[in-house]
């Protein structure tokens, strides 16, 4: 066998970071001729790499969609990647990257903090950017900056339309708490659920809504059990959940170990796709209403949507599907609707463009809101419920909510009053 | 004749230099951002090779200090506090001294070794946790948006707002700051530092207060992090309590080893080349850390020594060789011979 020399190593090494240093051999490449670039900044590393490689994947089938179907005005799309690893510096570190490479529409983004990072500079850089799954409010209000769009629902829509649901369907139901992670999503989350039980339990169930102070949790906290006695000795019938990702996994594992379920045989979840179920397999809780961003089966009856699903399939060999999977999707067919009417990328003309703009997506219709950026579309949820077959799982009701109608008024630049409303 | 290869390392270390003052207007923005922020680390790196070279002490805290003068910056240009920009940077190097002071005085008197580490390790750790808990400094999601100074110097303005602007702002701080800490090892007390780092035993014998001497340099090094993190927050225009985090304190050890300890900058040259490594692999999406690793460590296994140290060998291999190869050399041994 031939022996590997401290020479040939250091010539094989110093090849590797040449190669590198040049990017191109080793890095995708999703276009040769002369195309569009769009950016998708994402976490494909960490805890956060279960939901960003969904993202990833649908903003890469929307973009061979288009192209197959000849492109945007007969130009090729191209997505850069990078990764964001779901923190505010890195997210700035790659926005640079992809400023300096020629790429002004972004896309991606799962946390607000990323959000947060890269938002004031697209103004200077002259540049846009549509998140996908941040869901704080404070991005379409008092961090509102004029070239950011959010292509989900922010979280005083959706968790207050959850807060809706239990109320409507579970009445009796009156004693709430929370497992809320202690960032920005998190708080925005609790917040506007909490007001949703203060508000529908009376209206709707003609009953007072008892709330404990939730059970606050660090993002990427290594264990749960203090959090879960917490909520085994608290006086709640049910909580929210939101933690996400690999917390989520590791929180609902260590719960299903020391027996949450016998206390709470219905949780709620905020959401975090598909990965959690799947990897939780018979530890997910009894039954559990969650959130989520897309579900296939609901929208088959759209070729959008069929088509995205057979798509998904075909590139990943997956049954179910990401949610994410279709926020990056739908962001890149937003772009490619605004480039076609305004015949060119430019960053103002876009935005232009993109305000108020109503686009076909695999979950229907979706608008961004003219004022605030926000967009419009359906809210949806879903139930999981334990079963005795190989995932440990079934899928019980798919739930549609019309946004519009769970929408607060916009107010770019300043806070939402939970206290006015 | 003179030794020619004297030269070597203060010309290589002025090329750098022409060429980073230079990036700005070559470069790409992003290429000029990474040097920045490599530029910062490097100046990091070599406060905390104070410590672990010069004085002897290993901080796996240092990252504390960066933070401290990092979130004051980000908080006075972000809420607009009437305090100019060269003005918060003496205060984050204020801040970071007396911090530093604080923490060295108890903790030198006390631990010393791998538990003065992981006392500082937990200092870090506490401080990255209380800015989560703080709703001014914007908790775990940290404070985004900060915005580059514009310094009024009475009769005229510098505005810092651009690129390019700062990253040369950037570029004279971590100079004068680098030079200051090499002053600092050259002098009497670096002179004396070094005798502590070597033997503390016999330095006590000999009448040195190393209690003393231990907590200055401790108090500089945490000085120099917090001015670092001055620096940082406005390039990055964003601070999070990561920048508190263990992975954060051991960037400037994984420099140091990359650069080397023994040359004073060693743990420099490491920041840059950490930095080209990284930014060679930013497009390998979700393996880039698995090759970085790969390629740190074989660079460290190949070069035990770091950069600097085996630029050093080869230096003095290729000198040796063309000393004897020189027409002088020939005289020389003819001279000698006769």
């Amino acid at each position: 066998m031939a022996r590997l020399s401290r020479r040939r190593m250091l010539q094989g090494t110093g090849a590797l970071a040449a190669a590198s240093a040049v990017g191109l051999p080793m890095s995708r490449s999703y276009a040769q001729e002369q195309t569009i670039k769009i950016g998708f900044l994402g976490p494909l590393s960490g805890g956060m790499e279960v939901m960003g490689r969904p993202l990833l994947t649908g903003a890469e089938i929307a973009v061979n969609q288009i192209n197959k179907a000849g492109g945007v005005n007969g130009m090729k799309l191209e997505l850069v990647p990078r990764d964001d690893k779901g923190t505010g510096k890195d997210a700035v570190t790659g926005a640079r990257d992809l400023f300096a490479s020629g790429v002004n529409l972004l896309c991606g983004n799962i946390s607000t903090a990323s959000v947060l990072g890269v938002s004031p500079l697209l103004s200077e850089a002259n540049a846009t950017l549509i998140s996908c799954s941040a869901v704080a409010d404070s991005l379409t209000h008092e961090d509102f900056t004029p070239n950011y769009f959010r292509i989900c629902e922010n979280a005083y829509t959706k968790y207050r339309a959850q807060a809706r649901l239990f109320a409507e369907r579970h009445p009796d139901m009156t004693n709430w708490t929370g497992v809320v992670t202690d960032a920005a999503n998190g708080r925005s989350i609790w917040t506007a659920f909490e007001h949703g039980l203060r508000e529908f339990y009376p209206a709707l169930a003609n009953k007072e809504v008892s709330i404990t102070d939730p059970v606050v949790t660090k993002v990427g906290a290594s264990d749960f059990k203090q959090q879960i006695v917490r909520l085994m000795s608290s006086p709640a019938q049910c909580f929210l959940n939101t933690t996400n990702g690999a917390d989520a996994i590791l929180f609902f594992s260590q719960a299903a170990s020391l027996g949450l379920d016998s206390k709470f045989p219905l949780v709620t979840d905020a959401g975090s796709g598909w990965g959690v179920p799947l990897a939780l397999k018979d530890k997910i809780p009894q039954s559990i209403l969650t959130g989520v961003f897309w579900y296939y089966e609901a929208y088959d009856h759209l070729e959008m949507g069929r088509e995205l699903y057979k798509d998904y399939v075909d590139a990943t060999g997956k049954e179910f599907p990401d949610d994410f999977v279709e926020l990056s999707h739908a962001a890149v067919y937003a772009y490619a609707n605004a480039i076609k009417a305004t015949g060119n990328t430019d960053t103002q003309q876009i935005v232009k463009a993109m305000e108020g703009m109503k686009f076909q997506t695999a979950k229907g219709e979706r608008e961004f809101r003219k004022e605030d950026h926000q967009c419009i579309g359906d809210v949806t949820f879903l139930t999981l419920d334990r079963a005795d077959n190989e995932r440990g799982w079934k899928v019980g009701e798919f739930i549609r909510v019309n946004g519009r109608d769970s929408m607060e008024p916009p107010s770019p630049g300043k806070a939402i009053d939970f206290s006015k409303i | 004749m003179a030794d020619r290869s004297v030269y070597f390392w203060p010309a290589a270390g002025v090329i750098a230099l022409i060429a980073t003052a230079l990036a700005p207007l070559f470069a790409n923005d992003s290429v000029t951002f990474i040097l920045g922020l490599a530029m910062i680390e490097a100046v990091f790196a070599l406060s905390w090779n104070l410590l672990f070279n010069y004085t002897g002490i290993a901080s796996f805290g240092h990252a504390a200090f960066f933070t401290l003068g990092a979130y004051f910056v980000a908080c006075a240009q972000r809420y607009g506090w009437d305090v100019t920009f060269p003005l918060q940077l003496l205060v984050a190097f204020a801040l970071g001294g007396g911090a530093a002071f604080a923490i060295g005085a108890v903790a030198l008197k006390r631990a010393s070794g791998i538990h003065l580490a992981i006392l500082t390790l937990a200092i870090a750790e506490v401080v990255r946790m209380v800015i989560g808990y703080i709703d001014y400094v914007g908790r775990d999601d940290g404070l985004g948006g900060i915005p580059r100074p514009v310094v009024n110097l009475g009769l005229a303005t510098l505005d810092l707002r651009s690129s390019s602007a700062y990253y040369w702002c950037i570029l004279v701080v971590c100079v004068a700051l680098a030079l200051g800490l090499w002053w600092l090892v050259r002098s009497r007390y670096g002179r004396a530092l070094r005798s502590i780092a070597e033997d503390a035993e016999r330095a006590t014998f000999v009448g040195m207060d190393i209690y003393k001497l231990r907590l200055f340099s401790f108090t500089i090094s945490g000085a120099v992090a917090a001015i670092c993190g001055g620096l940082s927050a406005p390039w990055v225009q964003i601070v999070t309590p990561d920048l508190s985090h263990w992975l954060h304190s051991a960037q400037p050890m994984l420099n140091t080893l990359l650069g080397g300890s023994a040359m004073f900058w060693g743990p420099a040259v490491g920041a840059f080349a950490y930095s080209l490594i990284n930014y060679s692999t930013r497009t390998l999406d979700g393996v880039s850390e698995i090759v970085v690793g790969g390629i740190l460590l074989t660079i460290i296994l190949i070069a035990p020594t770091g950069i600097t140290g085996a630029l050093e060998s080869l230096r003095r291999k290729i000198f040796q060789k063309w000393r004897a190869a020189s027409p002088w050399a020939q005289v020389r041994v003819k001279g000698e011979q006769i």
